[in-house]
């Protein structure tokens, strides 16, 4: 019996990104496949996604084929309320059996955290990039908006300090909703990577910090 | 104890899936595929009801409200008022209530949606409505969109002058428009005696740009047109005032939604959505019992308490 309970079962995984329109990341179980991963309040089911997306990286590490990612969208149309928690990324197999949470690298209490944070519906919708550093350097460049509501602003995050917005009000022709160009980028002053000004700077999609844009490394 | 409800806000109407044809090659369909593909495709379909079961069901209707809207008929005839209607007839009319409650029509949406089906409104008509254009969706839709349906009956044969039902084909693969969309606020909302007003333009764009052609539904008696949610409808002119057009509309919603009023729904900053907890005719209660309603587990961005539940008629009634 003993030896039975020991048999390994357990969920490995991560969450890599958590947004308020997305949320990335892989998904593997010893002995029984992943199909699919969803997003759950209280219980209620927000959103679901298949967990087919090849992962070299995790194969490398893990073996396996390497089918173990999800991209799991945020609906901009889900209902403009909160959500009481707790919120979970959970795993299931082909006929639907819970195999357990996927989180965030630094645990469940965070993950909750950072879902509740992605599912305020303040940022609903929200989607955004840091493309990097302009060609003439000390600018970080980049977009964001909250789709179908139009512009939005995003943080910048300084250790210690109090967040700054950031408007993202600029043209970007590369930015295109409903084959209209949108006025969504920014460009934000940056110290040199690696400088001691620059240490800790982020761009988040929320003023707490919670959430920050991707590309940023 | 009352149990705790669980809300799939993920999965969309199987009419509205990306894999729709996959659903179509599996048979999900069964012997509904036309009507599937019609609802899917043009925003609207077609069965018919047969049987002297529904004749008679027909005949005592017709001769209940022609008592009830006796009066309001009379008024019409002379010239007086409006078009009679009667809402929630099947509080009292337990033929309308069965004519909500048809196991075909049941039968048919649990097939195209997927879930099942939730009666939560009838209306009763005995002349032409003269409806302007419309989308009942900003009036009545889902989290997840669009698990809501019209399903319109007709309880006699419709004469050409009658004032038929009319509606734009493919109209509903327009987007969903809400008072968040048109930038409305609530104050501008509650100021309006009749906020349809404010999404009558963009109806009628719609129409232009996208060159909709009306259609016309003369059907016989038993004949029944379901409509997406979406779908531009209304009533044709009355052009004779003698003949009547006795029709009952039927709205439905699908089990384990959320159920929204789209026209007093606003940006997460003036308040979110207005989320409402109807009557189930089937059950004759309400779909979250007060215990479920308290305990959704979903907070509001802002106080809504100023529409309480139980304040209004059977078909208004709001989260707090």
């Amino acid at each position: 019996m003993l030896r039975k309970l020991l048999v390994p079962t357990e969920l490995l995984g991560c969450l890599d990104f958590i947004g308020p329109s997305l949320v990335s990341g892989w998904a593997l179980h010893c002995n029984r496949p992943v199909q699919q991963v969803r997003l759950t309040a209280g219980g209620h089911l927000l959103a679901a996604a298949p967990c087919t997306q090849q992962r070299p990286d995790v194969a490398a590490e893990q073996g396996g084929d390497g089918q173990v990612g999800f991209v799991l969208t945020i609906d901009e149309q889900l209902p403009l309320v909160r959500f009481d928690g707790p919120h979970a990324l959970v795993a299931f197999d082909a006929d639907g059996n819970r195999l357990g949470e996927v989180c965030h690298g630094q645990g469940e209490g965070i993950s909750r955290r950072l879902l509740a944070a992605a599912l305020d519906p303040a940022l609903r919708g929200r989607v955004g990039h840091c493309d990097g550093f302009a060609a003439e350097g000390a600018c970080l460049t980049g977009w964001a908006h909250q789709g179908r509501r139009g512009p939005c602003g995003i943080w910048l995050q300084r250790p210690g300090h109090s967040p700054i917005p950031v408007a993202c009000d600029q043209p970007r022709a590369d930015i295109l909703r409903q084959g209209q160009a949108l006025a969504c980028g920014f460009r934000v002053a940056w110290p040199e990577p690696g400088s001691p000004e620059a240490a800790g700077l982020r761009l988040t999609f929320d003023p707490q910090g919670l959430l920050p844009l991707p590309g940023q490394g | 104890m009352a149990t705790s409800v669980v809300l799939d806000l993920a999965s969309q109407p199987r009419i509205e899936r990306q894999d729709f044809e996959e659903l179509v090659e599996q048979g999900v369909f069964g012997a509904w595929l036309e009507q599937a593909r019609a609802m899917r495709e043009k925003g609207f379909c077609v069965l018919r009801i047969e049987g002297r079961e529904f004749q008679e069901t027909c005949r005592t209707l017709k001769a209940g409200l022609s008592r009830t809207l006796g009066q309001e008929i009379a008024a019409w005839h002379r010239g007086e008022a409006g078009p009679p209607r009667l809402q929630d007839g099947w509080l009292q009319d337990a033929a309308i209530r069965r004519l909500c409650l048809l196991p075909q029509v049941l039968e048919l949406l649990t097939c195209l949606y997927g879930r099942r089906p939730i009666p939560f409104q009838s209306l009763n008509f005995a002349i032409g409505s003269q409806q302007p254009v419309h989308s009942d969706a900003v009036h009545f839709n889902s989290y997840p969109l669009g698990f809501m349906c019209g399903v319109w009956i007709a309880l006699e044969d419709v004469q050409r002058d009658s004032g038929p039902l009319m509606y734009y084909p493919t109209s509903h693969l327009q987007g969903y428009l809400s008072a968040e969309d048109l930038r409305l606020s609530p104050d501008q909302v509650k100021a309006e005696q009749h906020p349809q007003r404010f999404f009558q333009e963009y109806w009628h764009q719609a129409i232009d740009q996208w060159n909709l052609e009306k259609e016309l539904f003369h059907p016989q008696c038993g004949e029944i047109l379901v409509w997406h949610a979406n779908l531009l409808h209304g009533g044709e002119a009355v052009l004779n005032r003698g003949l009547s057009r006795w029709s009952q509309v039927n709205h439905y919603y699908f089990e384990d939604c959320l159920y929204t009023t789209p026209i007093q729904s606003f940006a997460e900053f003036q308040g979110g959505p207005t989320l409402r907890n109807p009557y189930n005719i089937h059950t004759r209660r309400r779909v979250f019992s007060e215990s479920q309603w308290r305990n959704l587990g979903i907070q509001q961005p802002a106080d809504r308490s100023a529409s309480s539940p139980g304040s209004e008629s059977a078909t208004a009634d709001y989260l707090p």
